[in-house]
């Protein structure tokens, strides 16, 4: 049997968790924006000790520009309110994090765990309109105005869903 | 140059009170820094760009409101040191130098507002009252360049009037936002100091173990 099609109990066992995760975040609001850097946080951590590399230039220029940006932005006037967010200084540190850490990419088979995030996706978002049925009392015609959503906005996802069916039809060659 | 987990904690192993101590002083010359810094008080004031009536090219029965001189336009004026008048050095900067000039235009930060029909000033220099004074003038010289456009988008509609032009409306500068002060002193950013001072104090220590290595061997 080929080892990249997931068998039915594994993705069942897949929606389960999808939805318990989905339940968690409907009902208790948890700052689901800071999760994937704590995951490739905890990765970097736990795979410090293997770190065995050459050190590329990508590295300096990626940390050069991000230090850049940071201190010498303008500093807005008094009046208007000040950007703490970094999220457009992000790809620089995610460069930084890619060239120290390029050697020790997960070893993981991504065409069994993209099949199963293909299947149950569109299933965890009608649980999710199913929880909003719960709990507003919201009739058909509500639901159909909803953009139902598993961890983040649903713009965020949608692009996540198109990447794995792209990555599974076009690189892995699974039609 | 190779990174490893052994390099890595061989390295923190051998350097760290060096470490500790340029981070000492870096973290010093952080602070001196930010309770040193120059007395910079901040002025801010909006100005919204005369506006013209125009019929459409088009479609000539229609008629569209556009800005006498474009926001970009006369930002890009604004920031050319020898746009300004005499006077005006001297009773700003004190005295009418090419330094001073540049000083002033540094001191300057001008964004676009609205649908780009409103200029934001905002001005920062050292000492309280002489920003409030320079922000009076510098209202007054915007105001008058302005309405000097307006002027002259008045003239030209006369020039070109036509039966469908009669009815044209126009609207002068004004002032959006009056001048506004800063509650108080504007500090330097104490968390951008910080991070910096730490960062430096990692980067030396790199540095000077660096060059240790290669002149003790």
């Amino acid at each position: 049997m080929n080892s990249s099609i997931p068998s039915r109990g594994e993705c069942v066992i897949a929606l389960v968790l999808g939805c318990i995760v989905n339940s968690l975040i409907f009902f208790y609001p948890i700052p689901v924006y800071y999760f994937p850097d704590v995951v490739l946080l905890l990765y970097l951590a736990y795979k410090f000790r293997d770190l065995n590399q050459a050190l590329s230039p990508i590295f300096f220029i990626s940390l050069a520009l991000l230090l850049g940006y940071y201190f010498f932005s303008p500093e807005p006037p008094q009046t208007e309110f000040q950007n703490n967010y970094l999220v457009s200084l992000k790809p620089f540190l995610y460069l930084c994090v890619l060239a120290i850490y390029c050697k020790n990419v997960p070893q993981l088979d991504l065409k069994k765990w993209l099949r199963i995030f293909l299947w149950i996706y569109p299933l965890i978002l009608l649980w999710n309109l199913f929880l909003v049925h719960l709990d507003e009392n919201a009739s058909l015609l509500q639901l159909m105005t909803r953009r139902p959503y598993f961890i983040f906005e649903n713009n965020f996802e949608i692009t996540l869903y198109l990447n794995c069916f792209t990555a599974l039809f076009f690189i892995f060659g699974q039609r | 140059m190779i990174i490893n987990y052994q390099n890595l904690r061989n390295w923190v192993l051998g350097s760290w009170r060096g470490f500790l101590v340029i981070e000492i002083l870096c973290m010093g010359l952080g602070f001196t820094y930010f309770f040193f810094a120059p007395k910079i008080y901040e002025a801010d004031f909006a100005v919204r760009l005369p506006k013209v009536q125009v019929v459409s090219e088009a479609s000539p029965k229609k008629i569209e409101w556009n800005t006498a001189i474009s926001g970009l336009d006369y930002l890009r004026s604004m920031q050319n040191p020898l746009g300004y008048s005499q006077e005006f050095m001297h009773d700003c900067m004190g005295a009418d130098t090419n330094q001073n000039r540049k000083d002033w235009v540094n001191a300057l930060q001008i964004g676009l507002k609205n649908r780009g029909d409103i200029i934001q000033f905002s001005i920062r220099l050292e000492g309280e009252k002489r920003v409030l004074l320079c922000a009076k003038q510098f209202q007054l010289v915007v105001m008058q360049d302005l309405n000097g456009y307006y002027e002259g988008a008045l003239i030209k509609a006369k020039i070109e009037n036509e039966e469908a032009k009669k009815n044209l409306q126009f609207e002068k500068a004004s002032v959006v936002e009056d001048i506004r002060l800063s509650d108080g002193l504007i500090r330097p950013n104490l968390k951008k100091i910080l991070i910096g001072s730490i960062l430096l104090g990692i980067f030396l220590t790199i540095f000077f173990s660096a060059l240790r290595k290669k002149y003790r061997s």
